[in-house]
């Protein structure tokens, strides 16, 4: 019969079947890839994290894991993981995780305080997906370091610094936004008053 | 064709944004610093020319109706592959590429290859003329890039070229003024080139 010569791939079905191949070939190619590359990617996340830890304080990294076994114990309270920092026995300061609503998307940061909690060693944003070039601009050094022996406190309360201009010369409370960008820079601002409250409320007493 | 003229016609003839006016989304969105618009340069190139070699690959056993659908699988499945690689292995150039590597996916020349090029020719003149259109994405976004770090931020590549005296266009670090250069740019090539079409 003719009907039964025509072939497959002129039958309704060929195009469905075409598209579960060629689907389920690269949906397997990506999660053999995937699965092959995934350690390496955790390893160097861990890495990555440990050398940001240590940077904030300005410790060694030449050797990673070994400065960070040295100098840095992590610590535990009701729940709420932090990071404390040591040279030569003494205590240096504080590491915490934060994070924080961006413009597009989470922003997560490490933040650093000195023991008394009393100024801001250095902040160091670890992921961000601002817009590229404008609000993305919060992970260059130049926007981070303003907040290096920033203070915590202006009189009782946990402070939320002022934005200003790029141009303008900032004062203690005052931090340089970025042009174009003034979503992000309020979103580190906020984020840096909202969390800071939250850790002095759950630490509070043994700072 | 010879590979030659394809790559003739892909970077310069029939350049994909300023001849085909595609790829502008990004074109606007990446171009304020140079080193941004050098990597989405280098990822475009890459997966312009891979999809194209792969779909060209398999034209002649994909049904007309469900090809659409296999090209966007494709050029998917391996802007999946670049940002798991440079993950796992250069992380440093991921954590820099950020957002931009999933951006890839939506940009119009890929697609606008498989479709335009890719459907109708052999595998290895569609990865040539992939790696053409990704050139000449790239050196588009590289004069735009150029007037506006310049202009924006008074720097090349990051390297200060203007001294203080320079004040910042601010506008240019904006995402409209890639209208204008874009548009000035397109403007200027149409009216050199248009005379000897005629």
């Amino acid at each position: 019969m003719d009907k039964e010569k025509k072939l497959f791939s002129e039958t309704r079905v060929y195009p469905v079947v075409f598209m579960i191949i060629v689907a389920l070939l690269f949906g397997t190619i990506l999660a053999v890839f995937y699965h092959s590359t995934i350690k390496r990617v955790e390893l160097s996340e861990e890495l990555r994290f440990k050398q940001s830890v240590l940077s904030l304080f300005s410790l060694p990294f030449d050797d990673v894991i070994e400065s960070y076994e040295k100098h840095i114990i992590e610590q535990e309270k009701d729940g709420y993981k932090y990071y404390v920092a040591y040279s030569d026995e003494e205590k240096i300061g504080y590491c915490f995780i934060v994070h924080g609503a961006g413009l597009w998307g989470s922003i997560t940061c490490l933040v650093g305080v000195d023991p008394e909690f009393d100024q801001l060693i250095a902040i160091h944003i670890l992921n961000q997906s601002e817009t590229p070039g404008l609000g993305g601009r919060i992970s260059e050094p130049t926007f981070q370091e303003q907040f290096a022996g920033k203070p915590i406190f202006e009189g009782e309360e946990v402070i939320n610094y002022r934005l200003v201009s790029e141009k303008d010369a900032a004062k203690e409370t005052e931090i340089n936004q970025i042009t174009g960008a003034t979503a992000s820079s309020k979103a580190i601002v906020d984020m840096l008053t909202d969390n800071l409250k939250k850790i002095i409320e759950i630490l509070g007493d043994q700072i | 064709m010879k590979t030659k003229e394809i790559l003739k016609q892909s970077i310069f003839t029939d350049n994909s944004i300023c001849r085909q006016i595609l790829g502008i989304c990004s074109a606007l969105a990446v171009t304020n610093l140079m080193m941004n618009s050098l990597v989405m340069g280098l990822g475009v190139i890459f997966t312009t020319a891979l999809s194209s070699y792969t779909i060209s690959l398999i034209r002649d056993y994909t049904p007309r109706s469900v090809r659409m659908m296999v090209q966007t699988l494709i050029i998917a499945s391996y802007v999946i592959i670049i940002d798991i690689f440079l993950k796992a292995f250069f992380p440093d150039i991921s954590r820099s590429l950020g957002p931009y590597v999933g951006l890839i996916i939506t940009n119009c020349i890929v697609m606008g290859r498989a479709e335009a090029f890719a459907q109708k020719n052999k595998p290895f003149d569609s990865l040539i003329d992939g790696v053409g259109s990704g050139i000449g994405y790239m050196l588009v976004l590289l004069v735009i890039a150029f007037v506006r770090e310049l202009f924006g931020f008074g720097s090349l590549f990051g390297f200060k070229i203007l001294g203080d005296w320079w004040t910042p266009w601010s506008i240019m670090v904006m995402a409209p003024s890639a209208f204008f250069v874009l548009g000035l740019l397109i403007w200027y090539i149409n009216y050199r080139s248009l005379p000897k079409q005629a």
